[in-house]
């Protein structure tokens, strides 16, 4: 048992009458120290003491639990909160690593898309190209058989000529001229020059023509 | 009644509710309450050079944040290091076995669960209290 404390008479009477007057007691573990030392007004002075005192801890109690119990609430709202914010915030972080990685794959598409671009204007270039060369082929070739047949022509018409115009020669101006053979042979040699003279043209004529008629089909692929 | 209490719990609402308590129920004459182990060591070092002021009963709460160690290390540490001259044991919202059982281990002499309603446990254990002074009273948790 703790040791008791007395306290004067004057001092009880004052706190007797700040009691009755006000209303007004002393409180804390004081209370269960006061020794009233037998007086039944001192004692009753403490019993009230000590029914206020009581039931305003009561009360505080009561309160202090309530506050503690919306206190834990708070904190787990708190912890609650910061959790989402946690979650949120991963999400954000995700949601901006994916916008990277789709940005990232955006400029390898565009990339893309610009070396395709490149090739495909490549493949077009030695399309072209390899067009222009096989036209070149072509007319080099056509060329080169147009020149052969003008070249023939040329030696075939040349030839034939020299031919009857020899034979032509001989039956004027030869040792046994008949005046027959030397009439069949003009008449022969001017028809033969007349008809190589006519198909030499036709022959150009010919060549001219097929070289226009190119030359047109070929200009509207340009 | 008890001369006096320590209480070492990081909830400031509690040593409200845990003065009012005893008040009420007449369990203390003398309360203090702390907030941090590392305080409630200092102090102990304190008390195992000069007593002057040592409580007689000391409640501890488990887990104490802000503070380097737990309760269970506390108690320990009162136990072993500070000499085993005050009733001491944990009073937690939690009844985990497995902690109930270390702080058993490291000589907790009581286990009192926290709840909205912890007088009729404060007054059981009242109750024992002459026989947890006198260390014959056997370890018992209050639910």
């Amino acid at each position: 048992m703790p040791q008791k404390v007395s306290l004067p008479d004057g001092a009880w009477a004052a706190l007797i009458v700040a009691a009755q007057r006000d209303r007004v007691f002393i409180e804390g573990n004081i209370l269960k120290v006061l020794d009233p030392e037998g007086s039944p007004s001192y004692q009753g002075y403490l019993d009230a003491a000590t029914a206020a005192d009581k039931d305003k801890r009561e009360k505080r109690l009561q309160v202090t639990k309530q506050v503690q119990e919306q206190n834990k609430e708070l904190l787990e709202a708190q912890r609650i909160i910061g959790l989402k914010t946690e979650k949120a915030e991963r999400a954000l972080n995700e949601m901006r690593e994916a916008k990277q990685q789709t940005e990232a794959a955006l400029a390898e598409a565009q990339q893309a898309r610009e070396d395709a671009e490149a090739a495909r204007k490549g493949a077009e270039g030695a399309w072209k190209e390899a067009k222009n060369d096989l036209d070149y082929m072509q007319k080099r070739t056509q060329f080169e058989l147009m020149g052969r047949i003008v070249r023939v022509s040329l030696f075939v018409i040349v030839a034939v000529g020299t031919v009857t115009t020899s034979m032509y020669a001989m039956a004027l101006f030869g040792p046994k001229t008949n005046a027959e053979d030397v009439n069949l042979l003009a008449n022969t040699w001017s028809n033969m020059f007349g008809i190589l003279l006519t198909n030499s043209f036709s022959i150009i004529g010919t060549i001219m023509g097929v070289k226009y008629a190119t030359e047109s089909r070929d200009r509207p692929n340009e | 009644m008890i001369p006096s209490i320590l209480l070492v719990d990081d909830e400031s609402l509690f040593h409200l509710v845990f003065e009012d308590a005893c008040s009420l129920l007449d369990i203390a004459l003398n309360l203090e309450a702390i907030d941090s182990a590392n305080k409630a060591e200092d102090l102990f070092a304190k008390w195992s050079v000069d007593p002057d002021g040592r409580p007689e009963c000391v409640f501890v709460d488990l887990n104490l944040i802000g503070s380097s160690f737990d309760g269970i290390e506390l108690v320990r540490r009162v136990n072993q290091m500070y000499g085993n001259g005050v009733v001491i044991g944990i009073i937690s919202s939690s009844s985990d076995q497995l902690e109930i059982d270390k702080a058993k281990d490291v000589g907790a002499q009581f286990w009192i669960v926290k709840s909205d309603y912890i007088e009729p446990r404060l007054e059981a254990f009242r109750a024992k209290y002459d026989d947890y002074k006198a260390r014959t009273a056997p370890f018992k948790v209050y639910t």
